[in-house]
């Protein structure tokens, strides 16, 4: 009881410390929680949806009429369970808007409500009074970050026919969950709508297959599409759709689990702040009560006894702390919800997370108790007659640091930047403050200008193509022919010819299942994915991504075999490539290629380029009038519907840090002043009594961190800039990302350093007015 | 001699809640060109309170203070900043040195608030710390490596380096030992005879009696003063005229 009252007394001498501690350990437990919590979940919330929705393990879509030879592959395989067929409707090019806003382009999925299922049975959200005939069910996704609410009409444009569509409610499906993930919406419709649909778009049938329980997902994906594409005729002519839960669900936490590990990582960096600050309250309180201290001591008091009221001291803070922001996370998973909801279009369903309370009270609490009491040893060091004359300091007096006789600085100035020199533990742990913060702001501003302003970088690392428009060219026309008429359209810089499926590589034994893109000419590739050697040309070379390379174990130079039905080639790897779509997995061959193994594999899309300085929506005005029939998709608007989660998630995160950073810097001057006051005050009434005007005083104290902050601000934003690329890098590594080029523009860095050195002056100077009241005849007299 | 320093009507009152102390009462003071009124009385009379009043470190509650005709009571924080810097030179009881400052530091820090003439300034200190028996050396050195009085008389440079007009001295020699004391005592003789003029609160007879006028103070009032004239050593008619004052005015 005693120690506790002795830690009571002293919290009360140091209420400001005590309030800044409590502040800046409430904000590290949130953010670390929120972070593990989410990251930690991402996965369990994915699998419940999934669960509840009676989910398939693997889903085929094809177009193919040989339905019945398709589900006697399928079954052939022991490890399937169960399958289910259904019909289903796929239109690549599909527009979407509710009233008068700007109208969206998707790939869709259709199926009919009217049709019951086994292996989907989603929990409609929101749920209408009564279904329309118009009735849709859309993605969860559109609801969390689009706006879109049960009982809105939503303008389905297919082919240029509109369909307005009475929404009737959400639905989560985590195969197709946000269009970052697949760039297709699967929607569920009424009966008689879908029966409309028919007319549009085109006829799929959906093999929902369930393995048995502990059969790996990706292998028999891999195993059954090959299976389907050796043994039915024409499978692999049509553009089929192959996926797994275990890939998609993966696919899905990426960008969420990216933003909570760049989360914890700045919830770090406050509990560091924050462990600094303890570390400085400590030894204020020291300097401050060493007489009461000797006198402790005197009376029996043991050092470790000391020792143990301090660190109960800082527990008495922490501690309560801790628990008000784990109190106040259940609060905040509402806001977090909408936020985690979007970027993974489920619904965020943690209110508490004990595994992750429970890691963060440990580490938070661990850290700061081992610094208080590795701080709090210093009493060990000092004599009772030592503290009972209070005397503590020790002064270094080889060097005299700025002599006023020799600096060419004002005596303010040079006061203060003497100052700098005579606290220099003080001086370093600023500087280093200010360094992580400096870091974390300019990097948040980096991933602005990245992923938000001009994404470029963020394309090429997805490795999105940056064609104008994609045309779906049916396989009756000639491609090339009107490929050569739409180059002929003023505006169009070029045309490739394109299309994508999937095949399996082998080598040495080991096989995969791996998507490609082909082109008829790789030199016309404006998204450049290549790292090491170049695009294939010839007919006898393919490119393999990174993590294709490593799970085959081939290098550039290697040799790799190619397997299309019965047939199969070997083809020199010529280049690696990295990005993200595909979760890293691709390869890019040529149409002459692929012919070597099977010619049916023809170009069915043409990618257009538009000059720089065209006008696109003239070119797809021009395209659209000749080519009616034809879907034409608008490429730009596709990548910015779907790179919106992460852009509002940077966007969130750069507003964050900056508010953080300004946070942060207002509280240590605050403190570092406060202290330096009561430190100083007799000192300060002295300089007065000399002929110190209060601005000059001001201007000393203002000069003895400012400059500090603004030092360690410019080291930060230097080491941003250098360690940014691989801080991204390492974010997406998972997808075989070993180094991106990102922009970090000066003007960035320029703006993180007056955005620190600007509120740390700000703060100082309008802390320090504070000298107004030190009187110097009080303090004289003291 | 012109007046250089006067008091009308000067009130001084401390307010603690609902408790009024009435520290200095309707006191009148003047001063001449190189007097060294020496300010006296029993402990609590506002001896440091006038001092600090004069000197325009603490503002009066009523009254004027006049220096050389001027009145300074009105000043803001700043100007009466400015006023002492110029015009006032301090020796406290505690030097306050600053620890973290070599000693030229510590005197040219004063030095700068007036002059910018780096030069100047520091020629000017190495010449009084040769006065004041110290060696060069000293210049160097950081506070807590000197004696109590060797920093005292460091303290005391400090405040005659921009030649002040006044200087206010309060209890100069209260934290030294008898050879430090008169170390410092025989220097503010040595610049009262140049013409430096001083104020000086004490409640020691033998600092008292290098001053060659004496103010004695009770209950915030000068209840009466005494002349002694120039000083010389071993004057024991001084002392004893010193002593029979003091004995009279209930010391």
């Amino acid at each position: 009881m005693k120690y506790f009252m002795i830690a009571i007394c002293g919290l009360k001498k140091k209420k400001g410390d005590a309030a800044a501690m409590f502040f800046l350990i409430v904000f590290a437990t949130v953010m670390m929680y929120t972070g593990l919590s989410v990251f930690s979940n991402l996965g369990n919330v994915l699998d419940e949806v999934n669960e509840r929705n009676n989910g398939a393990d693997v889903i085929i879509g094809s177009p193919c009429a040989s339905a019945d030879g398709i589900e006697k592959t399928i079954l052939s395989f022991d490890e399937v369970e169960k399958l289910e067929l259904r019909d289903a409707l796929y239109v690549s090019v599909g527009k979407y808007r509710k009233g008068g806003n700007e109208q969206q382009e998707m790939a869709f999925f259709a199926e009919s409500m009217g049709t019951p299922s086994e292996l989907f049975t989603p929990e409609i959200i929101d749920k209408g009074q009564q279904m329309a005939e118009n009735a849709i069910i859309l993605p969860y996704y559109l609801h969390v970050a689009e706006g879109y609410e049960t009982g809105d009409i939503i303008e389905l444009e297919i082919n240029h026919i509109t369909y307005e569509c009475e929404i009737y409610g959400f639905m989560e499906d985590v195969l197709f969950a946000t269009p970052t993930n697949i760039s297709t919406f699967h929607i569920l419709t009424a009966a008689e709508l879908y029966e409309d649909l028919k007319e549009q778009m085109t006829a799929y049938t959906m093999y929902r297959i369930r393995l048995d329980e502990g059969a790996d997902m990706n292998k028999a994906e891999g195993d059954i599409y090959s299976a389907i594409e050796k043994e039915v005729e024409g499978f692999q002519q049509y553009y089929n759709l192959s996926m797994n839960y275990e890939t998609m669900s993966f696919g899905d936490t990426i960008t969420a689990g990216i933003l909570m590990a760049i989360l914890i990582l700045f919830a770090v960096i406050i509990l560091l702040v924050a462990i600094v600050i303890i570390c400085f309250s400590i030894q204020n309180s020291l300097e401050r009560n060493m007489t009461n201290t000797g006198i402790m001591e005197a009376s029996g008091f043991t050092v470790n006894q000391l020792i143990f009221c301090v660190v109960l001291e800082s527990m008495a803070v922490v501690v309560p702390a801790v628990f008000c922001a784990l109190l106040l996370s259940p609060v905040l998973s509402e806001v977090l919800g909408g936020i985690v909801a979007s970027s993974i279009g489920v619904r965020w369903s943690r209110l508490f997370d004990i595994d992750s309370a429970l890691i963060t009270v440990v580490t938070i609490l661990g850290f700061v108790l081992f610094a208080t009491y590795v701080k709090a040893g210093k009493y060990k060091k000092i004599s009772i007659l030592d503290a009972l004359r209070g005397n503590v300091k020790t002064h270094n007096f080889r060097k005299n640091h700025v002599a006023l006789d020799k600096t060419v600085l004002p005596v303010s100035a040079a006061l203060g930047v003497k100052g700098i020199f005579c606290q220099k533990r003080k001086s370093i742990a600023i500087c280093l403050i200010s360094i992580a913060l400096a870091v974390a702001c300019s990097s948040g501003f980096f991933l602005y200008q990245n992923f938000v302003l001009s994404p470029d970088s963020l394309i090429d690392i997805v490795g999105i193509e940056r064609a104008s428009a994609q045309i779906d060219i049916p396989e009756n026309q000639d491609i090339h022919a009107i490929g050569a008429e739409i180059e002929g359209i003023h505006g169009v810089e070029q045309v490739n010819y394109y299309t994508t499926n999937a095949m399996k590589l082998g080598k040495d034994g080991v096989e995969e299942l791996c998507s490609i893109d082909y082109w008829e000419d790789t030199g016309k590739i404006k998204t450049s994915t290549i790292v090491e050697g170049r695009y294939p040309v010839y007919d006898n070379e393919m490119a393999l991504s990174r993590p294709v390379c490593e799970s085959l174990n081939v290098k550039v130079g290697d040799m790799i075999t190619v397997s299309s039905g019965m047939n199969s080639c070997e083809y020199l790897v010529t280049g690696m490539t990295q990005h993200i779509t595909n979760l890293g997995k691709k390869a890019v061959m040529t149409f002459e290629g692929i012919g070597r193994i099977n010619e049916a594999v023809k170009p069915s899309m043409i990618m257009v380029y538009k000059e720089k300085k065209a006008d696109y929506a003239e070119i797809e005005r021009e395209l659209i009038n000749r080519y009616p029939e034809f879907k034409v998709t608008d490429v730009e608007k596709l990548i910015q519907v779907s790179s919106q989660s992460i852009s509002t998630a940077m966007s969130i995160l750069c507003i964050v840090f900056n508010v953080c950073t300004v946070l942060i810097i207002v509280i240590i001057m605050l403190l570092m002043i406060r202290m330096k006051l009561v430190q100083e005050k007799v000192r300060i009434g002295v300089d007065k009594a000399l002929g110190f005007t209060t601005a000059q005083v001001i201007a000393r104290i203002v000069m003895n961190y400012v400059p500090v902050v603004f030092i360690g601000s410019v080291l930060g934003v230097i080491i941003s800039y250098f360690t940014f690329e691989g801080l991204v890098s390492l974010c997406v590594s998972f997808c075989g990302i070993r180094s991106c080029n990102m922009d970090r523009d000066a003007i960035y860095m320029i703006v993180t350093v007056m955005l620190i050195t600007v509120t740390s002056l700000l703060a100082s100077f309008f802390i320090s007015v504070r000298v107004r009241k030190i009187e110097p005849s009080r303090m004289i007299r003291e | 001699m012109e007046t250089i320093l006067e008091a009308k009507d000067l009130c001084k009152t401390f307010s603690n809640e609902s408790v009024q102390q009435h520290v200095l009462r309707n006191l009148n003071f003047k001063m001449t060109e190189g007097d060294y009124t020496v300010i006296m009385g029993s402990s609590g009379s506002g001896k440091s309170t006038l001092l600090y009043s004069l000197s325009g470190i603490d503002r009066p509650t009523l009254g004027t203070i006049l220096y050389r005709g001027e009145d300074i009571t009105g000043y803001s924080n700043d100007k009466l900043a400015v006023f002492r810097r110029k015009n006032c030179g301090f020796v406290f009881q505690q030097n306050y040195l600053n620890d973290t400052m070599s000693i030229l530091d510590n005197i040219v820090v004063c030095g700068l608030l007036v002059s910018r003439n780096k030069k100047e300034i520091t020629a000017r200190a190495k010449e009084l710390v040769e006065r004041m028996g110290l060696s060069p050396d000293i210049l160097k050195k950081f506070p807590t490596q000197l004696s109590g009085g060797e920093q005292q008389r460091i303290a005391m440079i400090r405040g005659i380096i921009n030649k002040p007009a006044i200087l206010f001295a309060d209890e100069p020699t209260g934290a030294l030992n008898s050879q430090s004391a008169q170390q410092v005592l025989d220097v503010l003789t040595d610049l009262n005879k140049e013409g430096q003029s001083i104020v000086m609160v004490t409640h020691d007879v033998k600092t008292a009696r290098r001053g060659n006028r004496i103010l004695y103070l009770r209950d915030g009032v000068i209840v009466d003063e005494l002349y002694l004239g120039a000083y010389k050593k071993n004057d024991k008619e001084r002392h004893e005229k010193l002593r029979t004052f003091l004995t009279e005015m209930g010391w």
